[in-house]
C-alpha cells in the first residue's frame, strides 16, 4: 500500500471508531499508533510515545487554555454575568425585544472574560432566562437568543478555539484575537438585528418594558467596571507588548478571582466548582491533543498532508472555490463533532493545503489569520444547528418548559445572520484584517 | 458530538473521591502558576528582576496539573465521543459500545503511563534539564504519572459501569 493510501486508511479507521462511540482521543490515537508502527517500527513507536504526553502537557503556549478556562469559571461562579445583564437590560429593555438584545449584549461582554461558548450560554441563561420568561418573552425567542448568544463567548476574544488554532498553525495569538474582535462585534449586532426583525413581525414575542432612569443606568454601569477593567488590563497588556498571552491569561484569572471575591459571591465551594469545571474542559482538550498528536505523527511519516497540499495546489480549481468547499466540509462536520476536536483533527492536514493557495493576494500571515477567523465562525455554527448543537441542549436543559423543537426553530433566523457573516468575511478579508493592520 | 452521557458514577465511590482530589490539586497547581506569573509581572513592572526562568516552571507545573485533571474529566464524561451515529441504537447497545470505548481508552492510558515512566527513567539517566534553571526533567515526567495512572483506572471503572448498565 502506498504511504498516501495508508494515510487515508488511518482516517478511515478513525472515523469507523468514532462512529462506534469510541472517545475521539482514542479514535485518533489507536490508528495513529498502528500507522506509526507500520511506517517506522515498534521501537520508534515506543520511543515516540515516551515523550508524547510530556511534550504536549508541558507546552508553554498551551498553558493559555487552562488559564483562560479558569478565568471564565471564576467569572461564572462569581456571578459576574448578573451585573452585565442588569446593565444591558437597563439600556435596552424599553425596546421591543430589548431584553433579548440585552442578553446578547451581556453575552458579548461576558465573552470578554470567557473563552468558551457553552459556558457563556449556560451562565447567562441562569440569569437572563428566568427574567425573559417573567417578562412574557416567548420561549422560542428566549432559548434561541441564549443559545446563539453563547457563541459570542468564543467569537469575542479570549477564545479557546482560536488559541488552539494559533498553536496548531504557529500563528500569533494576539493578532488572531485582534482579528476576531470586529467580526465578533458584527455577530452581536447581527443577532440584535435578527431580534429586532423578529419582534417587528411578531410583537407579542418580546414585549417592551418600561424605560429605566439614567441614574439607574449609571449605577448599573458602575457595577460592571471590574469586567471592563480586566478586559482592558489583559488585552492592553498583550497589545502593549507588556506581556505574553499566557501572562495575560494569568492576570485575567487572578483579576477575575479578585473581582468575584469583591462581589462576595465566590464561596469556597464556588472555587472548588471552578477547579472541577476547569479540569473537565482542560482535560477534554488535552486528551484530544494527545490523540491528534499520535495521528499527526503517523500522517507526517506517511507524507499524506504534504501530498494532499501538493495535489490541492495543482488541482487547477479556483483557490476561493477550494476554501468554499472546505467551509462546507466544516459545516457538515459540525453536525456531529465538537468544534475543538474538529479543529485539532483537521487543521494539521487542511492548513498546509490552504496556505499553498493564492487567496486574495494575501501574504502568509494575513492568510493564516483570515482563514483562522473564518474557521472560528464556521465551527461556531455547529454549536447551534441541529441535530447536535451543544448550546441548544445546554439551554434547553435549563428551560424545561420550552420544547427542544421550539429552540431549533427559533435559532433558524440567527443562522441566516451567521451565514451572511461567513460570506462577508470570506469575500472581504479586510473585515478581520483591518484592526490587525492598524495595530501591528 | 457532545459529552458522552455517562451519569455521575456511583455515589461518590472511592475512585470519584480520588479523582476529585486530584482535580482540586490540579486547580491548586494552576492557581500557583497564576500567582507566580502575576508575581513575576509585578516584579518586572516595578523594575526588579522578574522570576528567573518562570516559563520553565510553568511548563513543568503544567504537565503535572493537566495529568491530575484527566481522571475527573474521564469520570465526568469529558472525554468527548461522537454519539450522532448511534442515537437510534437501543440504550443497552449504546452502553455496550461505551464500555468498549472506555476499555480502549484505559489501554491507551496504560500505554501512555508506562511510556511516561520509561521517559522519566531515561530523562533521569541522561540528566536532561531545562535550559535556564537547570530543572531536572525527570521530575516533570514523574509528576504526570499519578494522574495518568489514575486516568487509566478511572477508564476501567467507567467501562465497568457502562457494561453493568448495558445488561440491565
Amino acid at each position: 500500500m502506498s504511504h498516501f493510501g495508508l494515510g487515508l486508511s488511518l482516517f478511515g479507521a478513525m472515523f469507523a471508531l468514532m462512529v462506534m462511540r469510541v472517545p475521539i482521543s482514542v479514535a485518533m490515537f489507536l490508528p495513529g499508533a498502528i500507522g506509526y508502527w507500520l511506517l517506522a517500527g515498534d521501537a520508534a513507536l515506543l520511543n515516540h510515545v515516551k515523550g508524547a504526553a510530556y511534550a504536549r502537557f508541558s507546552n508553554y503556549d498551551l498553558s493559555v487554555i487552562p488559564l483562560f478556562i479558569l478565568m471564565g469559571q471564576f467569572a461564572t461562579q462569581g456571578g459576574l454575568s448578573r451585573s452585565l445583564f442588569k446593565f444591558a437590560s437597563s439600556l435596552l429593555g424599553h425596546l421591543r425585544g430589548g431584553v433579548a438584545m440585552a442578553a446578547i449584549v451581556a453575552c458579548a461582554l461576558f465573552g470578554a472574560v470567557s473563552g468558551s461558548s457553552v459556558a457563556t450560554a449556560a451562565t447567562l441563561a441562569q440569569v437572563a432566562l428566568p427574567e425573559m420568561r417573567r417578562l412574557k418573552y416567548s420561549g422560542r425567542l428566549s432559548t434561541a437568543t441564549l443559545a446563539v448568544g453563547g457563541t459570542l463567548g468564543i467569537l469575542i476574544p479570549p477564545s479557546v478555539p482560536l488559541v488552539v488554532y494559533a498553536i496548531l498553525t504557529e500563528t500569533n495569538i494576539a493578532k488572531l484575537f485582534m482579528a476576531a474582535l470586529l467580526p465578533g462585534l458584527i455577530a452581536a449586532v447581527g443577532y440584535c438585528i435578527v431580534i429586532a426583525i423578529t419582534v417587528t413581525l411578531r410583537p407579542d414575542l418580546g414585549p417592551a418594558q418600561p424605560r429605566v432612569s439614567n441614574a439607574q443606568r449609571l449605577r448599573a454601569l458602575v457595577e460592571i467596571w471590574p469586567i471592563t477593567a480586566i478586559f482592558a488590563l489583559v488585552f492592553g497588556g498583550i497589545y502593549g507588548g507588556f506581556f505574553t498571552p499566557t501572562e495575560g491569561a494569568a492576570v485575567g484569572a487572578a483579576g477575575t478571582f479578585v473581582a468575584a471575591l469583591l462581589r462576595r459571591e465566590l464561596s469556597l465551594a464556588g472555587i472548588g466548582r471552578s477547579f472541577l469545571g476547569t479540569a473537565v474542559t482542560s482535560g477534554m482538550i488535552f486528551l484530544v491533543f494527545l490523540g491528534a498528536d499520535m495521528l499527526n505523527g503517523a500522517l507526517a511519516l506517511s507524507q499524506m498532508p504534504k501530498e494532499l497540499a501538493d495535489w490541492v495546489t495543482h488541482i487547477g480549481w479556483s483557490p476561493l472555490a477550494i476554501v468554499a468547499i472546505v467551509i462546507a466540509m466544516y459545516i457538515v462536520m459540525g453536525f456531529f463533532m465538537d468544534e475543538l476536536a474538529t479543529l485539532i483533527l483537521t487543521i494539521p492536514v487542511i492548513f498546509p493545503a490552504i496556505m499553498g493557495l493564492d487567496l486574495w493576494g494575501l501574504e502568509y500571515t494575513e492568510k493564516a489569520i483570515w482563514f483562522g477567523i473564518l474557521m472560528l465562525m464556521v465551527v461556531e455554527i455547529g454549536l447551534v444547528h441541529p441535530p447536535v448543537g451543544l448550546n441548544i441542549f445546554v439551554i434547553n436543559s435549563l428551560a424545561k418548559d420550552v420544547p427542544m423543537m421550539e429552540t431549533f426553530k427559533g435559532v433558524v433566523p440567527f443562522l441566516v445572520s451567521d451565514f451572511l457573516r461567513v460570506i462577508l468575511l470570506f469575500l472581504f478579508p479586510v473585515v478581520s484584517l483591518y484592526l490587525v493592520r492598524l495595530i501591528f | 458530538m457532545s459529552m458522552s452521557a455517562n451519569p455521575p458514577v456511583g455515589r461518590s465511590s472511592l475512585i470519584e473521591k480520588f479523582a476529585a482530589a486530584c482535580a482540586f490539586a490540579g486547580g491548586a497547581i494552576l492557581t500557583a502558576i497564576t500567582l507566580m506569573v502575576v508575581a513575576s509581572i509585578v516584579l518586572r513592572a516595578l523594575g526588579f528582576q522578574p522570576i528567573q526562568g518562570d516559563f520553565e516552571l510553568v511548563q513543568v507545573a503544567l504537565a503535572g496539573c493537566i495529568a491530575l485533571m484527566l481522571p475527573w474529566c474521564q469520570l465526568q464524561g469529558g472525554n468527548l465521543t461522537v454519539d450522532f451515529f448511534t442515537l437510534r441504537l437501543r440504550k443497552s447497545r449504546q452502553r455496550r459500545l461505551d464500555a468498549l470505548g472506555a476499555l480502549l481508552f484505559a489501554l491507551v492510558m496504560a500505554l501512555v503511563t508506562w511510556r511516561t515512566c520509561a521517559g522519566a527513567l531515561a530523562a533521569r539517566a541522561s540528566h536532561e534539564s531545562t535550559m535556564i534553571l537547570g530543572f531536572p526533567l525527570w521530575i516533570g515526567y514523574t509528576a504526570m504519572i499519578p494522574g495518568l495512572l489514575l486516568t487509566a483506572i478511572a477508564a476501567l471503572h467507567t467501562a465497568r459501569i457502562a457494561w453493568r448498565d448495558s445488561s440491565r
